[in-house]
């Protein structure tokens, strides 16, 4: 078993129910094989750009240990779904183990202004 | 000559670059800490070199992984196109 961080974009615009269905359904396939450390819920969040004409989505990210046969029967079920917008994995990433306190999604507000901090950068 | 116009103040003198990462001694860049990225990228979302920056050639490395991550996860734009 190995580690795996997993982040999710579901499609903002699909209900609130829909959203809670679509995320429990991933963290159902992973408990079936693995156990959940940790998840993220950033919430919707603006996409920097357009995905299949879609300009919100709701971010959900999975830190979980599981067999290598749940990870791709993760990803299979996420190209088939519609609903899921993009996803990535990540094995053993650095930053699995140093387990954040601070959900970096949390300060979206402020994230949204894109130019907020040019300038600070020379 | 453009040579002669010149000003005479001597050679010019630069505020040394600093990396800013070695001096907060970040262990690991991540991909999702959107505030920290933007720094490192430009009005237009081009990752800003290290020649303009100052990173350190190793978090140079890490800083260009975790912005392509980031942009494939739509954290950070591949071309901000929004500037006007």
């Amino acid at each position: 078993m190995r580690q795996y961080e997993t982040m999710v974009i579901i499609d903002a615009m699909i209900s609130d129910d829909g959203i809670a269905a679509e995320v429990q359904t991933i963290a159902d396939k992973i408990t079936a094989g693995g156990e959940v450390l940790r998840r993220d819920d950033w919430g919707k969040r603006k996409l920097a750009y357009l995905i299949n004409k879609k300009t919100h989505g709701y971010y959900v990210i999975f830190y979980y240990k599981a067999e290598a046969s749940v990870v791709a029967g993760l990803e299979t079920a996420f190209k088939l779904n519609g609903n899921v917008l993009r996803w990535m994995t990540l094995v053993d990433y650095p930053m699995t183990d140093i387990i954040y306190d601070q959900n970096l999604g949390q300060s979206t507000e402020e994230v949204l202004s894109i130019d907020a901090e040019d300038g600070e950068v020379d | 000559m453009s040579f002669e116009e010149r000003k005479p103040s001597g050679p010019r003198i630069r505020r040394k670059k600093t990396c800013w990462f070695t001096e907060n001694k970040v262990q690991f860049i991540d991909y999702k800490d959107e505030k920290i990225l933007r720094r490192f990228i430009s009005e237009r979302g081009k990752i800003i070199p290290r020649r303009i920056s100052g990173t350190n050639a190793k978090y140079q490395r890490m800083l260009a992984e975790a912005i392509k991550r980031s942009r494939h996860m739509a954290i950070l734009p591949f071309v901000a196109d929004n500037l006007r």
